[in-house]
């Protein structure tokens, strides 16, 4: 095999038009003719380095280029250019060099050209990389590209509605299709066992046979019909027209749509030759010629009358490609060469006349040829290939379409006559639009009130259209001498063995398709004839389908799908409301109970409950009274409700004493008071009732929705009390609590067994559960923070008010003399405990190794302490006594007990290893001395600090609460918040 | 000797770094002391990846006491993976962090906010390295309340609220976990999860196991935001600021989806989870229930943080179908997804985060120009979406992408072809984004803006970049998954 150029040219091909891409995206706004000659100058480079693979490629041969990226699943970076990659690689380059010159004099100074041949470059980068790809997902990931770069290219004006919408539509859609390609070549390469592209080619035998065929054959059909504007998608390229001109004859000949019909030819050996092909492509195919023609003939935009040729070619090429037939490939693919040069021209024509008269309107148009002669002459020349005049390209593939047509491989005799006459009746249509782009716009009367006097335009602009139409005639008359090889070899490369005879010739004597182009052409014009009327009345739309808009289809399902769908979907599943979400969790969680119960059954365990002592018995049943009647009264009288819930939990402290657990009851007493008087504090700043903000509902609802809840609570409730009870009666198994109560004193060094695991066995459970402690405290006051009191709960209490109004009417009293002398007593009491109960607390925290005791429950007791001072002093009282800097205490409470863990390394020993030894002390005696000590007293200044805090944040509440009700009462200006004075640091 | 104690120490630098940013307070210290705690505990965590690479489970025992009375610290291919992924983006989220929290929370109470920012994550890498189920809940509340704190501190008083309702339920989803390990204890009299694992499958499918994994996978499925239980995330992600949600969103629900991997493979085991109780079926429906609804519900949003966040329960769907999938495929698709989305999102809240900075708004609307007067966070952002709607070349692709062959290897194709569409939702909102900020003007009352600084530049973009760079150099992110799903799977499934 003739190697002439080296393989690693293909990735130069591919990728200096992005780097280009990225270089012009970095050029100066205005560098107008800087950016069109670097783009010009890639694309030539292009074009010259894929001319150079020609011998390759022309001898049969394949280029390759491969990089590794994740080789394990053969998922490679591979270009791999073939005689059909080439053909169309080649057009990429060659029409977008011709496109660049174009839009150099297209382009006003005005617009940001730069960024248009940095969009421009990078697609055909991507176009590049697509045809090139020899892996199917980098295949889909160019496609995509291809649709990412068109949507910014359709929408490069997008200052205008117009271009914006036609570029989200064409993005939505190709896009769209673009993912269904994805999925369709994972199933293509699941079925093959690779995605390399060579091999998927090679299989099509076993593609066929198997069962996900027609899955892999659907999604990936829907990325080519989308991406070649088939029906029903074919709605988004009249809508792209609003992109400039350049543009349009790019994607809309060589490029963008041609990358689906690409697609069909390039899995033609894999995918092709089976009934469903025929009938998806086939109808497909035929649908969109017939339809994209007619509508083609009463377009009155320039543009727009190209835009739905464009789709009626692509039918014509599709339903080639359906008719799964050798000879039907050659054509299609030569159509496509065909369809590009000269659909190319005639955007760029459309785009001169914009450009020049100011208007694409074939109803303001008239009599240009007087005008612009030239260029007259030259859309003539396109508009007669578009037609299939004899001796121009056109014509030729219109033959062997026509041909082909008349050999439709089915048996069903219906669909085999209409065929013929589906395609004699769309080139009569192609035939009568080209007219009527050709004399609406040149002939007739001198245009009259056109924004601008038309005349030629620069010589530069029209070149590529020369070059173009120069290609049209020439490859019309010597069709076999000039494209023949080019063609040869790209069938050739997608057929191999296959490849059948056909010939290039311009006369094949007296034939049938020779008669149907003729009847094609008379007929064509006599419409015209019979139409011009109807034309020139100006109606918008074409007769009998106006109303059949796909487009407003696509709108309001996009509509539906963004705006109403999702905003439905919000209303009932994003609820921002706490009760919902709590509903739902609690349901989820029911459901899933429930579901696991009836999976497994549930009953109770083997073991028999002894009989209840009845005094425990009945501490319990006023326990549970009180439970349901805390949840009962919760709603309303909120302080009923805590001291019933404060019941409960002292008939938990009962049981645990009853159960022989001190060292439980005390925590869970002392937890209790302390709990129970911030609750207090809290309580007191809730709004007084619950606001229904919304219209009074019926009774019914509002009863159906309490009994809801009430189901659910029950349920919750008496599940868990169920599951309990059921998991109780078992037989225990051997728990680990055996081996604590065998080692805590001969390895933990404490007789205390609940002390022991707190601070060795599972000492660091305890400090995670003294940081979660310090991480409440926090969290208590940061939502505190901002906290500012409903309007109604701001008024002072009843109590304090008949007080201060007592004090104020008698003249010796001063305010506040009244409570300070009914708590005198109290009040004295209490500061003389104050120390009192600090020794406790110390002597709770030494003892606790080996006595119920230990640093939690004496933190708590030192919290009570304070807790007591404020109940009688009060607030500001305590605030500008209080020395304790709740913070620090608890970050070096945490810093005590986590470096007592770490001490443990300095003897080689892991985290948290304890040590204990006896320590003599004269007066003392022998005193038992542990490491788990130092940790208690880290766990002790933790909990003061995180219980002070907490009763701070939550005190305070009342003098700011106060102040600012004083002031909005007085008219004067909220102050800004106090701070008290022991967080004053903390700002 | 440091290396032995590095699993200890990898939990307790945070814990002691964060009394310490109370008690040291000057300028910008607190911050210091966060970054240098969170960075070297990044260092850690890569250290003890390679040595459970290079030489297995890595055991610590607590206390000196062995397993299973102990509390012991069990580091495999699993945790070290999730713990690398926590903490690397912990430690670019630190760096954006200082800025952007200056401006959004003020220097008033910085060293509060950082102290609950360590203890968050404190939290977060003790939960995952543990190796004891009680433990895990410990730590899980640590990072459950540091995160409430976190998301208070919030510019917008509905952070408030939005952090009393994550509270509720929250401390709900808590609940239920601590339930369930107290029904596994009182089954098994243990809380070793090797010893729990060994127990739970000698038990069988007894019904106080089943009732313990119901509450179990309820209370994880809340911490991860699996749909429907995902109500509480938008708000919070929401209000809190751009640098919390930027941290939250690629650790706080990874390290819920870990806690859930853990219980359902390690404890409980595949066998059991997947084949008596087929967990896989209701797992595999509410994913995609949830990431069609969430990601249709997030095209609808008009404040990008809003719209990332409902994203983000979308995302969880596709780990959470991976791991619902059982097999070897299917758990490494879903735990690399954990990995690719840990790094886009970060980069993507994180952009969010310098717009807020500069225009002061998350807000659709003051993404308008973006494009032009912000180009590089703009472009940060891009690359973040585009790795999220899973293009090659990018990590989203690569977890899409593996995800996708464990579908049809499992033989759900209706399933796959599903994901891949769901991912033309992604593109939609993204697109939302990208087109104000390119193609819309700025509104005429937001005034001059500028570039973000670099100081959040830099951040941002190596979250961006290491969104590129895994997605081409895929070794630790593919391998990483794979490893991982192998040692908790064992022969199962093969």
């Amino acid at each position: 095999m003739p190697q002439t150029m080296p393989d690693a040219l293909l990735p130069l091909v591919v990728g200096l038009p992005f780097a280009a891409a990225i270089v012009a995206g970095f050029l100066s706004t205005h560098a107008r003719g800087a950016a069109a000659l670097l783009a010009g100058a890639v694309a030539v480079v292009d074009v010259v380095l894929i001319w150079v693979a020609y011998p390759t490629v022309a001898g049969g041969g394949v280029l390759l280029f491969e990089l590794e990226w994740m080789p394990a699943l053969g998922l490679n970076f591979v270009l791999r250019m073939d005689g059909f990659a080439w053909l169309f690689a080649g057009l990429v380059a060659a029409i977008g060099a011709l496109i660049v010159l174009y839009a150099r004099y297209y382009m006003s100074p005005e617009d940001p050209v730069p960024r248009f041949f940095s969009f421009l470059l990078a697609f055909m980068g991507s176009m590049t990389g697509m045809v090139l790809s020899g892996n199917l997902i980098q295949l889909a990931f160019f496609w995509e590209l291809t649709s990412l770069f068109s949507f910014l290219l359709i929408g490069y004006w997008y200052h205008t509605a117009q271009a914006r919408d036609g570029a989200r539509m064409a993005l939505t859609v190709t896009a769209a299709g673009g993912l269904c390609l994805f999925a369709g070549v994972l199933v293509l390469g699941h079925i093959v066992g690779s995605y390399e592209l060579d091999r998927v080619l090679a299989s099509g035998e076993h593609i066929r046979a198997h069962p996900l065929y027609l899955t892999a054959l659907i999604l990936i059909l829907l990325g080519a019909l989308t991406k070649s504007a088939q029906f029903p998608f074919h709605f988004w390229l009249p809508h792209a027209m609003a992109a400039p001109t350049p543009v349009s004859a790019y994607l809309h000949s060589a490029t963008l749509v041609k990358a689906g019909v690409f697609l069909m030819a390039r899995f033609w050996p894999a995918l092709a030759g089976t009934e469903a092909w025929f009938w998806i492509v086939g109808t497909a195919g035929v649908t969109t010629l017939l339809i994209g023609a007619y509508v083609a003939i009463f377009q009155h935009d320039l543009k727009g009358l190209l835009a739905y040729s464009t789709i009626s070619h692509l039918g014509l090429i599709t339903l080639l490609l359906g008719l799964n037939s050798e000879v039907g490939l050659v054509a299609a693919v030569f159509h496509a060469m065909n369809h590009a040069t000269f659909k190319a021209s005639l955007f760029m024509a459309a785009g001169i006349i914009d450009h020049e008269t100011g208007t694409r309107d074939i109803r303001r148009l008239s009599g240009l040829h007087r005008f612009m002669p030239f260029t007259a002459r030259l859309a003539m020349v396109a508009a007669a290939a578009m037609a299939g005049v004899p001796l121009l390209n056109g014509f030729l593939s219109k033959e062997m379409f026509f041909a082909e047509a008349l050999r439709a491989p089915t048996s069903h005799l219906l669909i085999h006559d209409l065929i013929p006459v589906g395609a004699v009746l769309a080139s009569a249509f192609s035939v009568t639009y080209s007219l009527r782009f050709i004399h609406g716009a040149f002939f007739g009367p001198d245009p009259v009130d056109l924004p601008r006097v038309p005349r030629e335009p620069p010589s530069w602009m029209r070149f590529p259209v020369e070059i173009l139409v120069l290609a049209c005639i020439i490859v019309g008359i010597l069709p076999a001498a000039t494209v023949g090889p080019f063609l040869d070899t790209a069938i050739r490369s997608i057929l191999g063995e296959a490849t059948p005879q056909y010939s290039l010739e311009v006369w094949h004597g007296l034939s049938q398709p020779l008669l149907m182009s003729v009847v094609a052409l008379i007929g064509g014009v006599a419409l015209y004839l019979a139409l011009q009327r109807h034309l020139l009345k100006g109606v918008e739309g074409a007769p009998l389908i106006r109303r059949l808009d796909a487009r407003r289809i696509f709108d309001r399902t996009m509509v539906f799908l963004s705006w109403r769908l999702a905003r439905t979907l919000e209303g009932v599943l994003g609820t921002r409301r706490l009760q919902p979400q709590l509903r739902l969790m609690l349901c989820v969680a029911a459901l899933a109970g429930l579901c696991a119960v009836y999976v497994r059954g549930l009953g109770p365990g083997n073991l028999f409950p002894a009989p209840p002592d009845p005094a425990l018995a009945l501490v319990w049943a006023v326990g549970i009274a009180c439970a349901i009647g805390a949840a009962w009264k919760a709603k309303f009288h909120r302080l009923a409700a805590l001291i019933l819930l404060g019941v409960a939990g002292l008939v938990t402290c009962v049981t645990f004493v009853w159960f022989s657990a001190p060292d439980l009851a005390l925590t869970q007493l002392l937890v209790e008071v302390v709990t129970t008087v911030l609750l207090l504090l809290g309580l007191r700043w809730l709004p007084k009732r619950f606001e229904v903000g919304r219209p009074p509902e019926p009774r019914v609802y509002t009863l159906a929705r309490h009994l809801t809840d009430l189901a659910i609570a029950v349920i919750a409730g008496v599940g868990m009390a169920a599951l309990a009870f059921a998991v109780m009666t078992r037989t225990p198994p051997e728990l680990l609590a055996q081996h604590f109560l065998a080692r805590a004193y001969t390895e933990g060094g404490g007789t205390n067994v609940v002390n022991v695991i707190l601070v060795d066995f599972r000492g660091f459970d305890t400090l995670g559960e003294i940081t979660v402690l310090g991480v409440v405290a926090l969290t208590v006051f940061a939502l505190l923070r901002r906290f500012r009191p409903a309007a109604d709960s701001i008024e002072l209490p009843e109590q304090q008010r008949d007080q201060l109004a007592y004090d104020a009417a008698h003249p010796r009293q001063t305010d506040g003399e009244t409570v300070s002398d009914w708590l005198l007593v109290p009040s004295l009491i209490t500061r003389v405990l104050f120390p009192v109960i600090w020794v406790i607390a110390l002597f709770l925290l030494l003892r606790g190794h080996d006595l119920p005791g230990g640093g939690f429950v004496a933190g708590l007791t030192a919290a009570v302490a304070l807790i007591l001072q404020y109940l009688i002093g009060g607030t500001r009282w305590i605030e500008d006594r209080l020395t304790v800097q709740p913070l620090r205490w608890m970050g070096i409470g945490l810093l005590i007990a986590t470096t007592t863990g770490l001490a443990a390394w300095l003897f080689g020993r892991p985290f948290l290893t304890s040590y204990f030894d006896y320590l003599e002390l004269p007066l003392f005696g022998t005193v038992p001395l542990a490491s788990a000590l130092f940790f208690d007293i880290g766990v002790f200044a933790l909990v003061i600090g995180a219980a002070t805090l907490m009763l701070i944040a939550l005190a305070h509440q009342s003098v700011r609460g106060h102040r600012v009700a004083q002031a909005s009462e007085e008219g004067q200006p909220t102050p800004p918040p106090r701070q008290a004075p022991a967080l004053a640091g903390e700002d | 000797m440091i290396a032995v104690h590095l699993p200890i120490l990898q939990v307790v630098l945070p814990l002691i770094a964060a009394p310490l940013c109370v008690l040291f307070r000057a300028r910008d210290l607190p911050w210091a002391i966060a970054a240098v705690a969170t960075w070297t505990a990044f260092a850690i965590s890569g250290l003890l990846l390679a040595q459970v690479y290079s030489v297995g489970v890595i055991s610590y025992e607590i206390g000196d006491w062995a397993p299973p009375w102990g509390i012991e610290y069990r580091i495999d291919a699993l945790n070290a993976f999730v713990l690398l992924v926590v903490s690397g983006v912990s430690a670019a989220v630190i760096l954006f962090g200082r800025d952007s929290m200056l401006a959004e929370f003020g220097r008033s109470r910085e060293y509060l906010f950082y102290t609950a920012y360590l203890l968050t994550f404190c939290g977060l890498l003790g939960v995952t390295i543990t190796g004891d189920a009680f433990n895990l809940f410990v730590f899980l509340e640590i990072s459950s309340l540091g995160t409430y704190v976190l998301i208070a501190s919030g510019n917008n008083r509905r952070a408030l609220l939005a952090s009393y309702q994550y509270l509720i339920l929250g401390t709900i989803g808590a609940t239920f976990i601590v339930i369930g390990v107290g029904f596994l204890y009182a089954m098994t009299g243990t809380l070793n999860m090797v010893d729990l694992a060994g127990r739970v499958q000698a038990y069988g499918a007894n019904t106080t196991i089943v009732v313990a994994f119901t509450f179990l996978v309820v209370g994880a499925s809340l911490k991860l935001a699996l749909f429907p239980l995902h109500l509480w995330l938008p708000a919070a992600y929401t209000y809190a600021p751009s640098m919390v949600s930027a941290f939250l969103a690629a650790t706080a629900t990874k390290v819920g989806l870990y806690v859930l991997v853990r219980f359902v493979f390690t404890i409980f085991g595949p066998e059991f989870s997947f084949v008596t109780l087929s967990l896989g079926l209701p797992l595999a429906i509410l994913a995609l229930v949830g990431m069609f609804v969430t990601s249709t519900v997030a095209i609808f949003q008009n404040d990008v943080k809003r719209m990332l966040a409902f994203s983000s329960v979308a995302q969880i769907g596709y780990m959470v179908l991976g791991i619902s999938i059982h097999t070897m495929l299917g758990v490494a698709a879903g735990l690399m997804h954990l990995f690719n989305h840990a790094l886009m999102k970060g980069a993507l809240f994180c952009a969010v985060g310098c717009i807020v900075y500069r225009v002061g708004s998350s807000r659709l609307d003051a993404f308008a120009g973006a494009g032009r007067r912000m180009p590089w966070t703009m472009a940060a952002f891009c690359t973040g979406g585009i790795s999220l709607i899973g293009l090659p070349l990018t990590a989203g692709f690569v977890g899409k992408w593996y995800l996708v062959l464990a579908l049809i290897d499992r033989g759900w194709w209706p399933l796959a072809v599903l994901v891949v569409l769901s991912s033309m939702l992604a593109v939609i909102y993204i697109w939302r984004v990208v087109e104000v900020a390119y193609f819309r003007d700025p509104l005429p009352e937001a005034g001059p803006v500028e570039e973000a600084p670099l100081s959040l530049l830099l951040p941002t973009w190596a979250l961006a970049f290491a969104n590129i760079w895994f997605g081409i150099e895929t070794s630790l992110n593919v391998n990483g998954a794979f490893a991982a799903a192998e040692s908790i799977l064992g022969g199962f499934g093969s």
